[in-house]
């Protein structure tokens, strides 16, 4: 802080702010007292657990799916035959549009992480409902930056691919 | 120190300790009505902004994530809620000019020679404020009188930590511009 930013903390804290209302804690409680008791929730809202379920599994599910797609092979070779079958079900199922989608759910994800789409804006009370937001790993954002940006690219390299076979 | 005290508090809200809400309201309802009062620079409707703020808070109390600080959940409902609430006045076509001409309770209720025998500072910084958005003044508010770091600004408002820096600085440029127009002003009155 320079000396012209000191005056300025120096003015805000000398002015003279309003006083409550003497009588604004009794009608708070007056108010309150009507409404339910807050209770601690013991299980994650079950929204929350879906995301976090698609979050990790789906990632996962797609890149073993591609792995086996992409080293058939192999796997015949090795007689891995469940596996393939297991490859070329999911292989058929997850379409290249779906990828396509998904990449870009994957960036939006991203992109609300880093604070690029302002989510916070548009909600009324702050109040963490938006269960991404809310998911942190050892109270940092990082990993699930790091996990947003891995699947990011590696959907979008994989799905370039599929199209330029195509 | 203070955190775990008031996440101690919150416990025991959650475990049905009513009277622990007005610790709670105790210790930050002053800190509340200064921000919200800051925002819509209005007593009456600051105090209704805060009503709101504390019943929303009891309300949604069991979504508070302990890990972070409850001051700054506070504070972010106490922000979010004043400038939805200018937004409705805006919205109801309510014109800004009118609504502003309701602040200042301070001035209105000191007579001149007290508002004269206060620092002229103070008295010219209040006027400037009048003129920044209500989000400008709330970030300065933040910054200047509640000693809050950037970091938290950005979790209060929303903004990342670069986007405050600069909104600071362009602040602050906006703030000395208007006091240096205010102060050439009174000087062209005083001296013809």
């Amino acid at each position: 802080m320079d000396n012209s930013e000191k005056i300025l903390q120096q003015l805000f804290k000398s002015a003279p702010l309003p006083e409550l209302s003497a009588d604004f804690t009794s009608k708070l409680l007056e108010k309150t007292s009507l409404l339910p008791k807050p209770k601690a929730v013991s299980a994650k809202p079950l929204i929350h657990s879906l995301i976090l379920g698609l979050g990790f599994l789906l990632p996962v599910v797609i890149a073993v799916a591609f792995y086996f797609e992409g080293n058939t092979s192999n796997i015949q070779m090795l007689d891995f035959h469940t596996h393939f079958r297991l490859a070329e079900y999911l292989k058929q199922f997850l379409s290249n549009y779906l990828i396509i989608s998904f990449a870009t759910l994957v960036l939006i994800w991203f992109l609300i992480d880093f604070k690029f789409i302002n989510f916070r804006r548009v909600r009324k009370y702050e109040i963490n409902v938006f269960p991404l937001w809310a998911w942190e790993l050892e109270n940092t954002t990082t990993p699930r930056r790091n996990v947003g940006l891995f699947i990011f690219i590696f959907l979008l390299l994989r799905g370039k691919q599929v199209l330029q076979v195509q | 120190m203070a955190e775990q005290d008031d996440k101690v508090t919150i416990k025991k809200l959650l475990a049905g300790e009513v009277n622990a809400l007005q610790v709670i309201v105790g210790k930050y309802k002053r800190q509340g009505f200064n921000l919200a009062y800051r925002i819509c620079r209005n007593r009456e409707n600051a105090e209704e902004i805060l009503q709101n703020v504390f019943i929303s808070i009891y309300q949604n109390l069991a979504q508070f994530n302990f890990k972070g600080e409850f001051s700054t959940w506070f504070y972010r409902i106490v922000y979010n809620q004043s400038i939805s609430y200018l937004r409705k006045i805006k919205n109801s076509g309510t014109s800004l000019n009118e609504f502003e001409g309701m602040n200042n309770v301070i001035d209105e209720e000191k007579t001149i020679e007290e508002i004269m025998s206060r620092s002229e500072a103070v008295h010219y910084l209040e006027q400037a404020l009048i003129e920044l958005e209500p989000d400008e003044t709330a970030l300065l508010h933040l910054y200047y009188y509640d000693d809050k770091r950037i970091s938290e600004i950005s979790e209060i408002t929303g903004l990342n930590d670069s986007a405050i820096k600069t909104r600071l600085f362009r602040t602050r440029k906006k703030l000395y511009s208007i006091l240096e127009r205010l102060l050439k002003k009174e000087f062209v009155d005083f001296y013809g």
